[in-house]
């Protein structure tokens, strides 16, 4: 029996492996950062000091602002 | 978008997009010295200049690489949408730039810490290694899309060619 050509207007054969493969590779860096943040991992200047804390976030140095 | 100006924003946006790649691989360099030098002088310049480079070379590099990368899409056939290379390239320099931008403030706070502490705190910093690496294979990625530009068209693509 011969195949039913497919249809003009169809979109061709779905999407390319690569681009499997990226969404896949996104997915799983996602879920591990997801992940690291569930489990309370810190992440900030703060994680760098014994205490972690006496740190906040700053915008640009203001002595070097334009 | 006519050839000439087609040309001209090509030429800038290749530009933004490889020095965006070299000013990291430069901050990289800042970082390994933060991170493997015993000398307190050098691991707080590195700080120093990882910020500077951070805030007035890498940020404006990957806004404008962003922007001219978009323009670059919509005014060509290429499309910001209808091509999955595309598409990839735009989410990860979007994703990379938000990232970078919100990670900024604590290259700032660090950077304003190392001048601060010495010895354990300060071997502590590291050279925010993690975040530059992580970073500078995401560009290289996005400039490997840009030159191989992979076959394969998304539905909407699909649909305007129709």
């Amino acid at each position: 029996m011969m195949k039913e050509p497919a249809h003009q207007d169809a979109w061709p054969r779905g999407r390319p492996r690569w681009v499997t493969v990226f969404g896949i590779v996104a997915l799983v860096l996602v879920a591990v950062v997801a992940v690291f943040f569930l489990r309370g991992g810190e992440h900030g200047p703060g994680r760098h000091l014994p205490g972690g804390d006496g740190l906040e976030s700053h915008a640009p140095p203001a002595e070097h602002r334009p | 978008m006519n050839p000439g100006v087609r040309k001209f924003a090509l030429t800038a946006h290749l530009t933004l997009s490889v020095g965006w790649i070299g000013a990291v691989v430069a901050y990289l360099a800042l970082g390994i010295a933060a991170a493997r030098s015993q000398d307190v002088e050098i691991v707080r310049a590195a700080w120093t200049g990882m910020e500077l480079i951070g805030w007035y070379v890498i940020v404006p590099f990957a806004l404008t690489s962003l922007l001219t990368g978009v323009l670059m899409a919509l005014g060509t056939k290429w499309g910001l949408f209808r091509h999955y290379w595309v598409l990839f390239s735009f989410v990860l320099t979007l994703v990379a730039t938000i990232v970078l931008v919100l990670h900024m403030r604590d290259v700032t706070s660090l950077a304003d810490l190392a001048q601060r502490v010495e010895g354990a705190t300060l071997e502590a910093l590291g050279g925010d290694l993690l975040h530059a690496g992580l970073g500078l294979v995401v560009l290289l990625v996005v400039q490997a899309l840009n030159m191989y530009k992979p076959a394969g068209i998304t539905r909407y693509g699909w649909r305007q060619k129709q």
